[in-house]
């Protein structure tokens, strides 16, 4: 499968500017080569001598990237002297704001105070398990409506509902004291009893 | 001697001006170093020097200064554009000392073509490159090595493109970046997402491994790497597999207590005719069976952990063997992968879960089947439980985007990943293979073709999202060309088939074709009041899309994409193919404009609004087939 492009014709290669400082680093606007999101209004790009690559550019529909094949820091506030000032400010105007760590390593958000608050709901999953520690205060959950569910664990087993109290829910299990009640010759016929009914 | 010397007057600029045209010598002559002052490079003048080093060598030529534009600033405050010229530039200058020729400055370079010679330095004169030692060709895969500075030219200082690795090597081009193309899934409150993640990884692998192709340490890194994350991928996989096997085996146990009771009270009743004794006993081994219970709900407590260790070779191994079997890669390869996947998961649990179901099987139905049931509990995973109730709104699910592409256009939702691996993961056990050797894969089941696709298709319009359904669009192609495989285009217009219903936000709209051969088509969707959609107009109309049919279309009608201000009658709109459009203005904004007469066109038009008073009205073309309905102005006839 090989790409063709349109003719050169086609695309407007008169409104192009470029500043190529050298082969590190470059200015291009009004490139009218195609790329996936449309033409590139603008690109800033740049390289390391170890091959390393970064570009910021907006796309024909207006959509502006910053694309790093390392990190990326970004810092403010050391002069700022309002502690309830705002260094940082990320906003979505329209739609969602996408925060993700694809592959390795966590997200960390820190701070004394952390407000998450939502409109409508707030979801948490875990892929594997779900820590709430509160070290020096209280831990609240309140709300209208509280349920839990799960296999096992102290909270479960305290409130009845782990695995073995579900299974045992409709049986006639129950006392403690079935062990002082069958003893001797009566558990032997209990468990010949057993053995009869399940064929072993 | 004495006469000219008398002529003169020795002051700059009273003498003549002695222009003259030289080159920059190679590096290391060819500038001042860091410990010289001013901008001073050597220079070989065309009939001053001569043009044998031998005769002179580069490291005697004179030093010349550069005479800077006024936009670049001479230092002072801090304003400053330094030099940027390089060796074998050709040069523009005068001497500051007339015909004593001692003193030259530079005034400007001719820019290259990409005719000139980029070799290396041969002798004066001669053109070569203007890299040396300190300034190097780019990196690989960083920009295009380029020498030439030409205006309008295509092939002059090629910036990278932003495209996929793949798409940019096959123009000979440099991707902006390796992650532009990459799947990423999003997290997603509203439905189990694991299997799209595992699926997108696999994917993901496939496209890096294609770049990697015999680089081994560096695939041999992305194997581990890849492994790890798709472990990482699955624990919430297992967990939901453990969650719903507890809730099954749950149901079966209490059954199985019943059951056991009934048996075991029959029996005691039966020997000793003791009714109370019979209860007793019933219960006595309804008992017994709480260790066993108990065990078991332990081993679930760590059944994912040990699942995802037992995996962890093993997902290693499987691709290793992808990557030393597979050569074309399609998605069914990565159904087939996570297929495989799952049923390791089962294989794995049967195995874990073996010792504590052995105690309950007492209790469980002949003919009970761990595997059996943790299939069912895969297939049972696709929603997660939600709290929503008291006719609270769902609208955080409705429309919700599961997957992006990294510098790509929103992802249509165009099947369910789930639902294509539960189908692989059984067909494979039908199948009796695991596919853990992919050694014989081309196709293990017959379904998956790993050569090249045979049919593209033309680019499918998708309209979706903007919690809508049911509008529908047709591609209309343009600037076709033809390649030794057939044609491609661009997408110039599309043509709404359907508007839908429901629409409470304008839906994305995605451009694709089954090969992922065109890029860059980009589209935008209207709707009216009535949830419907009313217009698909052209952002960008991509290339290299398949062309499967092609008409001849014009621009039909317009949308007013911003009405502008200040407007007045008399103003018109014509495009680039020269079609004429007919303004309505209300109030200063663009009501609407229509297209006066009628051209075929092969690109997708811009139109330009002519106004002396007017600013900032966009307007869309829409095209169509155009209906020729117009009065017959003149019969030519061309037999009499």
């Amino acid at each position: 499968m090989s790409v063709t492009e349109r003719p050169a014709d086609k695309c407007n290669w008169e409104g192009r500017r470029h500043i190529s400082l050298g082969p590190k680093f470059r200015i291009d606007a009004n490139n009218p080569r195609m790329g996936n999101r449309g033409y590139t209004s603008f690109l800033i790009y740049g390289t390391t001598d170890n091959g390393d690559k970064h570009s910021q550019f907006l796309s024909e529909d207006g959509t502006f990237h910053i694309l790093n094949d390392r990190s990326i820091e970004i810092v403010a506030g050391e002069k700022n002297d309002n502690e309830k000032g705002q260094d940082i400010k990320i906003i979505t105007k329209t739609g969602e704001l996408i925060l993700q760590a694809d592959e390795n390593g966590m997200i960390r958000i820190k701070g004394p105070n952390i407000c998450l608050e939502a409109t409508e709901d707030i979801d948490i999953i875990a892929g594997r398990n779900l820590s709430l520690t509160s070290k020096g205060g209280q831990t609240l959950i309140s709300g209208n409506d509280l349920n839990i569910e799960g296999t096992g664990g102290n909270l479960l087993e305290g409130m009845k509902l782990d695995m073995v109290n579900q299974v045992f829910a409709g049986s006639f299990v129950g006392a403690d004291v079935l062990a002082g009640i069958l003893g001797g010759a009566t558990a032997f016929v209990i468990n010949k009893a057993v053995d009869t009914f399940t064929g072993d | 001697m004495i006469d000219e010397s008398l002529l003169k007057s020795n002051f700059i600029g009273r003498d003549g001006f002695r222009w003259w045209i030289g080159q920059i010598p190679p590096a290391p002559y060819h500038r001042q170093g860091a410990e010289g002052w001013g901008n001073r490079y050597r220079v070989r003048i065309m009939g001053y020097h001569p043009f044998y080093e031998s005769e002179l060598a580069n490291d005697e030529l004179p030093w010349a200064q550069v005479m800077i534009p006024t936009t670049a600033g001479s230092g002072a405050a801090n304003q400053s554009t330094d030099v940027a010229l390089q060796p074998s530039d050709t040069v523009f200058g005068f001497f500051l000392d007339g015909d004593n020729a001692q003193l030259p400055v530079i005034m400007g370079t001719f820019g290259r073509t990409s005719d000139v010679t980029s070799k290396d330095y041969k002798g004066p004169f001669q053109p070569f490159t203007g890299y040396t030692d300190k300034i190097q060709k780019p990196a690989k895969g960083t920009l295009v090595p380029n020498e030439s500075n030409e205006t309008g030219n295509a092939k002059s200082q090629t910036s990278p493109v932003a495209r996929t690795g793949k798409t940019a090597t096959q123009t000979g081009d440099v991707t902006l970046s390796d992650s532009i193309g990459d799947e990423i899934i999003l997290s997603n409150p509203c439905k189990d997402t694991s299997i799209d993640k595992v699926t997108a990884r696999i994917n993901n692998f496939l496209k890096k491994l294609e770049k990697l192709q015999g680089n081994i340490s560096k695939i041999r890194k992305l194997i581990k790497k890849t492994a790890s994350n798709l472990l990482k991928d699955l624990n919430a996989k297992i967990g939901e597999i453990t969650k719903t096997i507890t809730e099954k085996l749950t149901k079966l146990l209490q059954k199985g207590l019943e059951v056991l009771y009934k048996g075991v009270f029959a029996n005691i009743l039966a020997v000793s005719g003791n009714p109370v004794a019979a209860h007793l006993g019933g219960v006595a081994a309804q008992t017994a069976m709480v260790q066993p219970v108990k065990l078991f709900q332990q081993a679930l407590k760590c059944l994912v952990g040990k699942v995802i260790d037992s995996l962890k070779g093993v997902l290693e191994n499987m691709l290793t063997s992808v990557t030393d079997n597979i050569t074309k890669f399609t998605s069914c390869v990565a159904d087939q992968f996570v297929g495989a996947v799952l049923n390791k998961i089962v294989g794995a649990i049967e195995t874990i879960l073996d010792g504590p179901l052995g105690a309950l099987s007492k209790i469980l139905s002949v003919g009970f089947s761990i595997g059996n049931l943790v299939r069912g509990a895969i297939d049972a995973i696709k929603g997660i439980g939600s709290l929503f109730q008291c006719g609270q709104s769902k609208d955080k699910c409705k429309s919700l985007v599961t997957k992006i592409t990294i510098g790509g256009n929103p992802a249509a939702p165009v099947k369910d990943a789930f639902d294509s691996v539960l189908g692989t993961m059984n067909d494979l056990k039908a199948a009796g293979k695991d596919l853990v050797d992919f050694s014989d894969f081309k196709d293990p089941l017959g379904t998956c073709f790993g050569g090249p696709p045979t049919n593209c298709g033309g680019p499918k319009i998708t309209i979706f999202g903007g919690n809508g359904s049911g509008a529908t669009a047709k591609a209309l192609m343009g600037t076709v060309v033809q390649t030794a495989t057939g044609s491609v285009g661009s997408v110039i217009g599309v043509q709404l088939t359907s508007g839908g219903s429901g629409y409470e936000f304008p839906p994305f709209v995605s451009i694709e074709d089954n090969c992922g051969q065109g890029y860059g088509a980009i589209a935008r969707a209207i709707i009216d009041e009535n949830g419907e959609v009313t217009s698909v107009y052209m952002i960008s109309e991509g290339e290299n899309y398949p062309v499967e049919d092609f008409d001849e279309y014009g621009v039909v009608d317009t949308i007013v994409d911003d009405p502008g201000t200040g407007y007045s009658d008399g103003d018109r709109a014509v495009d680039n193919l020269g079609t004429e459009y007919q303004l309505s203005i209300d109030k200063g904004g663009i009501v609407s404009a229509k297209p006066i007469n009628i051209n075929i066109t092969p690109d997708l038009p811009l139109i330009r609004i002519i106004s002396d008073t007017g600013t900032g009205g966009i307007l869309r073309p829409v095209l169509g087939t155009p209906e020729y309905q117009g009065e017959i102005k003149q019969v030519i006839d061309c037999i009499s």
